[in-house]
């Protein structure tokens, strides 16, 4: 019963009930003025309280927002519109838990309010409270039956349960009501797109039932009402696919070449259809022949389409054929000048190295006959000349070829014959910053890149490619100088890098400061990428509503299994990983710096040992000083910029970040995050091994190394980790669960003991150079006084280690061994790899920063 | 090298963005270095009709650069700074059609920018004689006085003046 205290007489309760016209009309000073005229007369009416609040929430001032709408709901708790009001407060801070909360208990005072209800649900989607979300469009189904909306949510609910049955009857009997009515009217159900929409919605809904036959005849009988040609073939053609009909199949995707010859899917579809696996490498003469013919076909009805090129060079065995269909891919595309001509090959080279092997040497055929007579083989008696620019192609293709068969000396050589012959070619340049990079000389790759933009100052891909070599080079201040040049207009202003979500630059950013040991702001720069991702999250709230007005069904849907796996994202997995390694450093560096203290003063004593502390002290005392200066002035500036109401940043450079009380625990709950989330790559068990394993919760440390070894049972690393875990003292693990660990722990160990299980891992690793290093690493663990006669195998450089393998080893021998063993190492490893940066002889500094004002 | 047949090359300006790549080809075809206040002159004049970028198939190719220049009493003169096509693309008259363009730009301004242009001209290292023939004998150039020293730093330091009378 409404206490009378809380019922307002009609000229107030006209007032009232003007208040949400208001607000939406955005006239918030009247609706104020108004709230306090219906309060002079009733002070404590806690609606008008709630709805005060609510005004002021929409100037933006939160703490008398808040104030009113409690005032308001402790006057009259039984309103639904207060706690409606309090909902929404929360809502628009992002409280969704609250806010959720708000609206339940709204609902329950006054079921059947609409606004309520629909505001109910878009919290319940936007948290994915599915059940939740499914008894509410209920509710909204019973009161809006004329609504269309509220059938497709309804269906859609159900459908995220996956009870597809239910989502089907739902929209079954939706279809009934409308088109009967359309049909009264019309005489016939139009075409249009929202009812296309919904027929491709339902033919889904049948796919995902498994129902295949039922789909394809939805499909035909409603095909005339389908505005959507071009997914309604996709669409049936897949589900061809899953009946196993290839024939219609293959009929469908023709078509579906033929309107985008150059959709690899299609191709790729097409040869499922043909029974044919993606290798389309041990094919029957029978099956080329076939696919022979149909690709011929497919070019005289498309002659310019490139992808008609290269796939059939994808399942012509090497011999007439193929060399003649090479020849006609390769010439016009040198002739051209298609600077990603070699790209589109890089898949033979990966995948079938005999036709990488053709490939480079016909390639070899076209310089030799262009040098000789300027025409490329087969073509001498030709009138015209092959232009010169052909030549400089051929060399530039020969220089990726070089490259990617791991030589960059002859690549290199070529790049220079190719400066020599057109300098101006910016591509050029390009490629030669790239062949620095796989060869390790990051400084190098840099300089070269950075001279390839000078060519064009104007082209945004240079620049931005030029600014990712700098980050790598660790030249972070160039690095920021050169994306400058576009992100700055004319008056000066800059536009915020993080503002506008720039992975790829923060990402760069954050690795180069973990690199040079600033983990401050390389975890600011990791942080604000997993804030992008949270936004990502936030801002599919809009799109609830928005879908359902624009009727985009099926996309709508795949934006929510999208947002479903957002942190399955390769941009989060990457961010993720320098998170938890930064704090895993910033665990360790305690004893780090005490390691580093013992070398400094080890052979000390006595005054010499007080001088040197006091010397060290001073240098301290010195950076801490310069570093507060600094901070200082970071702190001044940021003041202003609050003041002036410009976004500030009142920690820009991470210094609160690397002060952090308990680093460990902030890892542990990142590689909770990726193993939830990238559980498929094997980095992410690694990483979280070094948490748990420092954290001594060593179950979970089992759990990780399993998962690593289940993934790739030779895995060096997998198989170290394996090892400290078998030699875990079990007395430090926690009563409840010992004896759980110490049962999986066989799993892993197989019952071996530590020194066993090293020796099986060597016998059935005996080539690869990284298990011999981890297994001679394993034993330092297992037998500690063996150091020096490990000496040897650590310190061993076999002829087949790769360069990324030996960049793994040589900070291992460093520590273990010291500098001089290190440096043995390192000669070895620079006589097979000169080019490398980690191993010069000579340690490479980052090239001085430039002066920004130049 | 078989007698080369026309490359038909396209002309493009020379701008801040993208004077490196005029750098790179006097670079690859002259044996002095230019300074910066050269380019730097080219950049801020922007005028596409006197200093260009021969393109073949989108790459530049060659260049030419050339100033109006004030000579006795109150006339002036177009003078060619600088000529150079990458060795790779020479005899496919690319150098002729820079040079093309250039006179085609003055008989289309002889009257108003040019007015008082009487002459083009230029200066080549006496060893240059294929320049010197391409001069002479393509556009009926004259051969005019040597200056001796004209160069710094090359052997011999002497040059040509070539000229050709307009009007």
């Amino acid at each position: 019963m409404p206490l009378a205290s809380q019922t307002l007489g009609t000229k107030e309760s006209n007032i009232f009930k003007n208040l949400s016209r208001l607000h939406e009309k955005k006239q918030y000073k009247r609706a104020l003025r108004d709230c306090d005229a219906i309060l002079k007369v009733k002070k404590d009416h806690g609606e008008t309280l709630a709805m005060k609040g609510l005004t002021y929430n929409f100037l933006d001032k939160k703490k008398e927002a808040y104030d009113f709408v409690t005032q308001g709901i402790k006057s009259n708790m039984m309103s639904p519109i207060c706690w409606h009001v309090y909902g929404l407060l929360y809502r628009s801070d992002g409280n969704y838990k609250e806010a959720k909360k708000c609206y339940l208990l709204a609902m329950k005072r006054d079921k059947n309010n609409l606004h309520i209800l629909r505001d109910l649900a878009l919290l319940q989607i936007q948290l994915r409270d599915i059940p939740g979300y499914l008894r509410t469009r209920k509710s909204l189904l019973r009161l809006k039956q004329g609504n269309p909306e509220s059938w497709y949510t309804f269906s859609m609910a159900w459908e995220m349960l996956g009870h597809y049955s239910e989502a089907i009857d739902v929209m079954t009997a939706f279809e009934e009501i409308t088109e009967a009515s359309e049909k009264l009217k019309l005489g016939k159900v139009q075409a249009s797109f929202e009812a296309g929409e919904r027929k491709l919605y339902i033919a889904r809904l049948y796919q995902q039932a498994e129902r295949y036959q039922d789909a394809i005849d939805f499909l035909d009988n409603n095909e005339h009402v389908i505005v959507d040609k071009h997914g309604l073939k996709v669409m049936k053609a897949d589900i061809f696919m899953k009946m196993e009909n290839y024939e219609a199949a293959k009929v469908l995707y023709r078509e579906l070449i033929d309107t985008n010859p150059e959709n690899y899917n299609f191709h790729l579809s097409l040869q499922s259809a043909y029974k044919i696996g993606s290798g389309l490498d041990d094919l029957s003469d029978d099956q080329v022949a076939e696919l022979e013919k149909l690709y011929d076909e497919l070019r005289k009805a498309h002659p310019r389409c490139s992808a008609l090129k290269t796939i059939p060079l994808r399942f012509h065995k090497v011999g007439e054929t193929f060399q003649k269909e090479l020849n006609n891919y390769l010439q016009p595309a040198l002739r051209k000048g298609v600077p990603s001509l070699f790209a589109t090959l890089r898949f033979f080279y990966e995948n079938s190295p005999e036709k990488a092997v053709v490939i480079g040497d016909t390639v070899k055929s076209y310089y030799e006959s262009l040098k000789a007579c300027e025409h490329f083989p087969g073509n001498e008696s030709e009138e015209l000349a092959e232009p010169a620019l052909s030549l400089l192609w051929v060399i530039l293709f020969l220089a990726q070829h070089h490259d990617q068969l791991g030589d960059p000396a002859t690549a290199l050589k070529f790049i220079d014959e190719a400066i020599e012959h057109t300098p101006t070619v910016v591509d050029i340049y390009s490629f030669r910053a790239d062949i620095y990079q796989n060869a390790g000389a990051i400084q190098k790759a840099a300089d070269a890149m950075d001279e390839c933009r000078e060519l064009d100052l104007a082209d945004r891909y240079l620049n931005t490619k030029s600014t990712i070599l700098s980050m790598n080079a660790d030249r972070v201040e160039k690095a920021i100088a050169t994306v400058d040049l576009f992100i700055t207009d004319a008056d000066g202003n800059r536009v915020s890098l993080s503002e506008m979500q720039c992975v790829w630059f923060e990402q760069a950013a954050t690795e180069s400061y973990f690199r040079t040991g600033d983990y401050g702001k390389s975890l600011k720069k990791a942080l604000s990428i997993n804030a992008h991702f949270e936004e990502f999250v936030e801002d599919q709230f809009d799109f609830h509503s928005y879908c359902m007005r624009k009727l985009t069904l099926r996309a709508y849907r795949d934006l929510l299994t999208f947002e479903d796996r957002l942190y399955s994202h390769k941009n989060y997995f990457n961010a993720a990983c320098v998170i938890v390694k930064n704090y895993l450093e910033l665990y360790n560096r305690p004893l780090k710096e005490k390691l580093a203290e013992e070398i400094r003063y080890a052979g000390l004593s006595g005054s010499e040992l007080q001088k040197a502390k006091n010397k060290w002290k001073k240098q301290q005392r010195k950076k801490q000083q310069e570093i507060e200066k600094k901070r200082l002035t970071i702190e001044k500036e940021q003041a202003q910029k609050k003041k002036a109401g410009l976004p500030f940043d009142d920690d820009p450079d991470g210094i609160a970040l690397e002060k952090v009380e308990n680093p460990l625990n902030e890892a542990a709950k990142f590689a909770s995050s990726l193993e939830k989330w990238c559980g498929d790559r094997i980095q992410t068990h690694l990483l979280s091994f070094e948490v748990f394993y420092n954290k001594k919760i060593f179950l979970r440390a089992l759990r990780a190394v399993k998962k690593s070894l289940a993934m790739d049972p030779s895995h060096y690393l997998a198989h170290y980790q394996a090892i400290q875990l078998a030699l875990v003292d079990v007395s430090e693990i926690d009563e409840s669960v010992r004896s759980v660990f110490v049962e999986q722990l066989k799993s892993v160990t197989k019952g071996l003991s530590a020194a066993d299980l090293n020796a099986g891992f060597s016998k059935s690793n005996p080539d690869s150079v990284l298990a011999q290093f981890s297994v001679a690493r394993a034993e330092l663990l297992i037998h500690p006084e063996s150091k020096d006669a490990q000496k040897d195998k650590i310190t061993n450089f076999p002829a087949n280690t790769t360069r990324e393998e030996g960049e793994i080893i040589l900070p291992f021998i460093r520590k273990i061994y010291g500098d001089e063993e290190a440096a043995i190492f390192q000669q070895k490893a620079h006589e097979k790899y000169p080019l490398a940066d980690a191993f010069q002889n000579t340690a490479i500094e980052p090239t001085p920063e430039e002066s920004k004002n130049e | 090298m078989t007698a080369g047949k026309t490359l038909t090359v396209e002309f493009g300006a020379i701008t801040q963005d993208n004077v490196e790549q005029l750098r790179k080809v006097n670079l690859a075809c002259f044996p002095v270095q230019y300074q910066e206040t050269y380019y730097k002159e080219v950049v801020e004049r922007r005028d596409e009709g006197l200093c260009k970028f021969a393109y073949f198939n989108g790459f530049v190719v060659g260049a030419a650069c050339a100033r109006v220049e004030n000579t006795e009493g109150d006339r002036q003169r177009l003078y060619i700074m600088t000529l150079g096509v990458l060795a790779a693309y020479r005899g496919r008259n690319i150098g002729k059609q820079l040079i093309q363009s250039i006179f085609d730009h003055f008989e289309e301004n002889k009257d108003g920018e040019f007015s008082k242009v009487d002459e083009m001209a230029l200066h080549v290292q006496i060893s240059n004689d294929d320049a010197i023939r391409f001069y002479t004998s393509r556009f009926g150039f004259v051969q005019g006085e040597m200056v001796e020293n004209y160069y710094r730093r090359i052997d011999p330091p002497h040059c040509y003046l070539l000229y050709k009378k307009l009007r």
